[in-house]
């Protein structure tokens, strides 16, 4: 029974949208982004890079418009051809998969380093696989509802978080402002791109719009808003812990909160606080991408896509546990970004060429 | 959706996390906590002499001997006053090694109750150590360990560190202590900005060089006395500035939130005194070439709060008069301070060097590698403008 | 007890057989009697009509019956004379008389029906009707002589308000109507009648407003009560319970609710009410989680208080779900993320607590909610007693014993406390319910284990739905005018359309 409240709003999908995008990066971005750009103008460079995915996602929105209710698995093979569509659902599946897994990955390594020292990764993160396996059973309404029950608590929880940490800010840490000129800030932009990744995920979720031309709007909010979370974390982690003093740090934003206590207040730290939210926004980014890969296998194969997810979970389990080091993980995060920046840069581009000019010989043909 | 399936998932996952579960849970009573550490010169003590003289190995060089604090957990219970009053609510224990991590783990053998950092709040270190070993290295145990957190502060003893650790007020501890006197900045100039080990590390990592507050201590009296300087380059301790050497460089940053300003009537050689109420320093860096030079402008605003000088009633010196005797005052402090970083220390201490990143950002590259010695021939030319508005209760 | 009349009776075989009455006294008697027989409360009263030698029964249930109208309007008529009284009017002197006269001229009771089968008529007896059974007559009259044993109209006991109306639903129906209808007047109230049961048959009402109301909603709501397939419906739960969406889902997902006003107000919104028999309990459906934590009384303060009374009852929830699991987590995995002092003085209070603080937690919350249990059947003068000898006993001794940490008692109480805070009781039970496992989630896996229950909770909630609603609504739907009245109550002014989730015919609410 499809009923009305089992289409995705608009408004739903630029959640789903900025859920996904906000996951492992909100700990890491001021370390990726400073060491490429080394001046406190990375803030910059990320508002540009949400510029180029808005621009990115635009160019998903119009290659679904042609293909109104039809997920990305759907209509590639219709653009390209049986085979070279399944080729290309197939990387789009294994790159979902392997987004999750890194998540997941990330999550055990931070949860174990911050909150349970000494527990096996297994026990962190099959707990997890099952809950999320749980929702996405749910499908895309239930993920998207999720996503708008727990934006409303990150955003709060996040922004009140780093506005406490106001006392150790100094604005000197911040300037100059292009004291180096504009290269840092572009060498910066590649970095702050690829915490924006999520974008993708409008390939498949286009599909389950009622009104998909509105899928533009929720792009442009969809990726201003964690530009929003991004600017500010880079700004206020900058503005605490100084451009050299981020670069040697793993995870520089719960170094942030970890850097002051507030006495008087009921909780005089803060970091469980970040760690809540933060483990609920690693949770909506891999129950999104786990779930847009199980629909591309179910819809690539035909099976049932309860079916799917119970064999895609147990080897989302062995893909996150094979970096054997941080490093690794680290390494494999930058690979993810850029081949994610190659695939959904590029290949949206080149479908939607191709198929107006399908389109337009058609329509030779025909007069 | 099936029932029964669903339920055995759950019941097995249950069942497995019940089996092996709670490899993290430690009950918070079954810790000790400690809140401060103090850093020596290695040198064992008196226990762990008598351990080794009985076996204990130890292959150690012994440079470095940490002092614990740790909280004692009767001391907080809401047992019987009398007993709580002749307990001390925290006791101090130390080992020695070269590696800080073995020193905590050497714990592990010598304590039932394993100790957990997540609550320190103070390290001390002891300026021979500051003065022998980099400071990264000393505290790079305390940036990778997970317990530890980044905000907690870092001051250095010019005595023994171990030291300031101790005090005869029965009930109050004294890393507390130590973090408690951080907030008197709006009573006194003497206490500088905390620096905790995050803010450190951005010190570390840039190279600048930088002050740490000093501490001495005497029979359980403790004192925040001047500071030690820090140099960039080497990360060690070069020497201290003492309690008007540091006025002065708070003067020239204009970081005091309040204090005071003592000088003596030029006649009647008596005291008075400036309250601050409002400090400012407005520094300019200005690039000529290569060279370099700052203009700093001190503005500060406060009020009379004592003048020993009812014996000649009517021939009181007027406000303007005051004021110039403070600025006086002021001048020399700085005057000092300046004296002490360029010609003594060649160290940038007062953080002009971030002046001229923000702004002059090309040249701060060239110059930013030796910027210490730059700095030391720099001219600093400096006003001081201090105004008196008000009296206090008193009418003038 | 509850078997067909007419059947069953041993001996008689002809009796057994008559499915209508015969007109012959004798054996109409004999029939009633019959049936009368397992009824001892059952009244046959014979007697001759209006000074003739008709002979006339009559037959009611002597508890179930209005007995002094039964003698004042039925009795004292039909023995009165009717020679003098009725005079030329000839239509009793052959010996009979006919229905129609009595009903016409003697008797001064308003319902009435004629019937002729046994089953019928004894089927109404027993709910209180007179039966009078006339000699030569095959019919018989039905008198309504119903006089239904309902309790007086109170102020609700579960959903107590300080401002609000007064007034709670009874155990009969026919008032439950009445009340609703009372509230307003309003053409647009549909009130559609059921009977539910299989054996014993209850009368179940659905109402909705015909021009709000979703069609489907209604449509949905009536096929599952359609289904009902059950000897009984006791009480409105077992309504509940027969139709809800998910049974393995620890939420309600009908509101029940005690209160006119609420159920009135959960019509205007476009939702539908079911009402049953024999109970003051009302369902709305379809509910979603919001519902739970409001109260008529939101609505009648101003909008500020009724903004601040649903935060704090939402702070309560949360207090009421997630605090000890929270304390255990705190206190065994993540000593480092509480305020020092704080940690310092709950390592000096946890000294000598012989357990973990898991068991401690589980020991007192089984203490408290047995301690709840038992106040709830006490009698009412008991019942503060006991609660004081609990309190101090689980409160004051433990302690003192060593058993448990006056912290955790503070949590404890905490806890109790704001889950007598939720206005619904049923979502309170549930709360109480989750907050175990969330003990359990946080004693294996920390704050970590906790987030995971959270979310694992939060999942349900999305994938839930009431009646095609999803349960977790308005939370799960970032949409202004659903908002307006969800955590905070905007000014009424500003509520200017029903809740967009039910789909409702006409979406404006105002303006």
């Amino acid at each position: 029974m499809k009923d009305e409240n089992d289409y995705l709003t608009p408004v739903q999908v630029a959640v789903v949208i900025i859920n996904t995008m906000l996951g492992a990066g909100i700990l890491t971005l001021p370390r990726t982004t400073v060491n490429a750009a080394h001046t406190p103008d990375v803030w910059i460079s990320i508002m540009l890079g949400g510029f180029i995915i808005i621009l990115l996602g635009m160019v998903i929105v119009r290659l679904g418009l042609r293909y109104r209710g039809q997920t990305f698995y759907q209509y590639v093979s219709r653009i390209t051809g049986r085979w070279i569509g399944a080729f290309l659902s197939a990387i789009v599946i294994l790159y979902f998969m392997l987004v999750a897994s890194y998540e997941v990955r990330a999550l055990s390594e931070v949860t174990g380093l911050y909150l349970l020292e000494g527990t096996p990764s297994w026990a962190i993160i099959m707990p997890f696989l099952w809950v999320g396996g749980y929702l996405i059973r749910g499908g895309a309404g239930a993920l998207a509802r999720l996503c708008e029950v727990i934006l409303p608590i990150t955003g709060i929880i996040f922004f009140l978080t780093m506005f406490l940490s106001f006392g150790i800010f100094d604005i000197h840490n911040l300037r100059p402002v292009l004291g180096l000129g504009v290269t840092p800030v572009l060498k910066g932009i590649e970095p702050a791109i690829l915490s924006f990744i999520g974008f993708e995920t409008l390939l498949v979720l286009q599909a389950f719009m009622k009104t998909p031309e509105k899928a533009a709007k929720s792009v442009i909010v969809g990726t201003l808003i964690p530009t929003a979370f991004y600017v500010t974390t880079v700004v206020m982690v900058i503005g605490a812990l100084t451009v050299d003093g981020v670069v040697t740090r793993t995870w520089p934003t719960m170094d942030l909160i970890r850097s002051f206590e507030l006495s008087g207040l009921i909780f005089e730290r803060f970091e469980s606080f970040l760690l809540v939210i933060w483990i609920m926004q690693i949770y909506s980014t891999f129950t999104v991408t786990c779930y847009a890969s199980a629909l591309g296998i179910a819809q690539l194969t035909g099976r049932n896509l309860k079916s799917v997810i119970n064999v895609l979970l147990p080897v989302i389990y062995v893909l996150s546990m094979a970096p054997h080091s941080l490093k690794e993980l680290n390494k494999l995060g930058d690979v993810l970004g850029l081949t994610a920046l190659c695939l959904f840069g590029l290949l949206p581009p080149l479908l939607l060429i191709l198929s107006k000019w399908k389109a337009g010989k058609k329509d030779g043909i025909v007069s | 959706m099936g029932l029964y399936p669903n339920l055995k998932r759950v019941v097995v996952i249950l069942w497995l996390l019940l089996l092996t579960g709670c490899w993290s849970s430690n009950e918070i009573e079954d810790l000790s906590v400690y809140v401060g550490i103090a850093l020596d010169k290695g040198r064992e003590t008196a226990e762990e002499q008598q351990l080794r003289e009985q076996g204990a190995t130890d292959e150690s060089m012994d440079r470095v001997t940490a002092t614990l604090q740790i909280i004692s957990s009767k001391s907080s219970s809401s047992g019987d006053q009398s007993a709580k009053a002749n307990q001390k609510p925290f006791m101090n224990t130390a080992g020695t090694g070269d590696s800080v991590f073995e020193i905590f783990r050497e714990f592990a053998s010598r304590r039932d109750l394993p100790v957990i950092g997540h609550h320190m709040k103070i390290v001390v270190i002891s300026g021979g150590l500051a003065r022998a070993n980099r400071l990264d290295d000393l505290l790079d145990f305390f940036y990778r360990d997970n317990d530890i957190r980044p905000s907690c502060y870092v001051v250095v003893s010019r005595g023994e560190a171990r030291k300031t650790l101790e005090t005869k007020v029965p009930g109050s501890i004294p890393a507390f202590r130590l973090v408690g006197m951080m907030d008197n900045r709006n009573r006194t100039l003497e206490v500088i900005p905390a620096v905790s080990l995050s803010k450190l590390q951005g010190y570390l990592q840039s190279g600048t060089s930088f002050i740490l507050q000093n501490v001495l201590s005497a029979q359980g009296e403790i004192k925040f006395s001047g500071a030690a300087v820090i140099k960039g380059k080497t990360k060690k301790l070069i020497g201290y500035l003492n309690e008007g050497e540091l006025k002065g460089i708070v003067w020239l940053k204009g970081s005091g939130k309040g204090g005071l300003v003592k000088a003596y009537d030029r006649d009647s050689g008596r005291a008075m005194a400036y309250e601050i109420k409002s400090m400012k320093s407005t520094i300019k860096s200005r690039a000529d070439g290569e060279k370099l030079s700052f203009d700093v402008n001190i503005e500060s605003e406060g009020r009379l709060i004592e003048l020993w000088n009812h014996a000649n009633l009517f021939n009181r010196p007027s406000t303007k008069q005051l004021e110039a005797i403070f600025e006086q005052k002021v001048r020399l402090l700085i005057d000092q301070a300046i004296k002490k970083m360029q010609q003594q220390y060649r160290v940038d201490a007062a953080d002009f060097g971030s002046h001229v990143r923000i702004e002059h950002p090309r040249l701060w590259q060239s110059v930013k590698k030796d910027w210490d010695s730059v700095f030391s021939q720099s001219p600093i030319h400096y006003k001081v403008q201090l105004k008196i508005t008000e009296f206090g209760s008193l009418i003038n | 007890m509850t078997r067909g009349y007419s059947g069953g009776a041993a001996g008689s075989d002809q009796l057994a057989k008559s499915e209508h009455f015969t007109g012959d006294m004798e054996l109409d008697l004999r029939i009633v009697g019959q049936c009368c027989e397992r009824h001892s409360d059952a009244r046959i009263r014979e007697l001759y009509i209006g000074h003739t030698d008709i002979r006339a029964a009559i037959v009611f249930i002597e508890s179930l019956s209005d007995n002094s109208e039964i003698q004042n309007n039925i009795i004292r008529p039909l023995m009165s004379d009717f020679a003098e009284r009725y005079e030329g009017d000839a239509s009793y002197a052959e010996g009979t008389v006919s229905g129609s006269f009595l009903i016409n001229k003697v008797l001064s009771v308003s319902e009435w029906a004629a019937q002729s089968r046994v089953q019928e008529v004894m089927s109404a007896v027993l709910s209180g009707s007179t039966a009078l059974l006339i000699a030569g007559s095959k019919e018989v009259l039905v008198l309504g002589t119903v006089q239904g044993k309902a309790r007086s109209l109170e102020e609700p006991v579960s959903e107590a308000v300080v401002r609000g109306a007064r007034i709670g639903f009874t155990e009969l129906l026919s008032d439950n109507i009445a009340i609703l209808r009372q509230q307003g007047i309003c053409d647009e109230l549909s009130v559609e009648r059921f009977l539910v049961g299989k054996r014993v048959k209850k009368e179940l009402v659905i109402a909705y407003m015909e021009e709000i109301a979703n069609p489907q909603l209604v449509e949905e709501i009536k096929r599952r009560i359609a289904g009902i397939d059950i000897d009984m419906v006791q009480e409105s739960g077992y309504v509940e319970q027969l139709i809800e969406d998910n049974y393995l889902s620890p939420f309600p997902q009908l509101q029940s609710t005690e209160r006119p006003d609420r159920v009135m107000a959960a019509l205007m919104e476009g939702r539908v009410g079911i009402l049953l028999d024999g109970t003051p309990f009302a369902l709305i459906a379809p509910v979603t989680f919001s519902m739970l934590l409001q109260s008529p009384e939101d609505y009648a303060e101003r909008w500020i208080s009724g903004t601040l009374f649903r935060l704090l009852r939402l702070l309560a929830a949360i207090n009421s779900l997630l605090i000890p699991a929270l304390y255990i987590s705190f206190i065994s995995f993540h000593p480092g993320l509480i305020p020092t002092k704080l940690a310092m003085s709950i390592l000096g209070t946890r000294e000598g607590v012989p357990f973990s603080s898991l068991v401690e937690a589980l020991i007192m919350e089984v203490s408290i909610e047995i301690l709840r249990e038992a106040g709830l059947r006490l009698p009412k003068p008991i019942g503060p007693a006991m609660g004081i000898v609990g309190g101090l006993v689980i409160g004051e001794a433990a302690v003192q014993a060593g058993i448990v940490s006056p912290i955790l008692v503070i949590v404890v109480a905490v806890t109790a406390i704001s889950s007598f805070a939720i206005p619904q009781y049923n979502a309170g039970i549930t709360l109480r319910m989750l907050r175990f496992i969330a003990m359990f989630c946080a004693a294996v896996l920390g704050l970590y284990g906790v987030v995971l229950f959270f979310l694992l909770l939060c999942s349900h909630m999305v994938k839930l739905k009431s009646f095609g609603v999803p349960y977790a609504s308005p939370a799960s739907s970032i949409r202004i005018s659903d908002w307006k009245d969800f955590f905070i109550r905007a000014p009424i002014p500003f509520m200017k359309s029903r809740p967009k989730l039910l789909h409702t015919k006409n979406t404006k609410r105002k303006g």
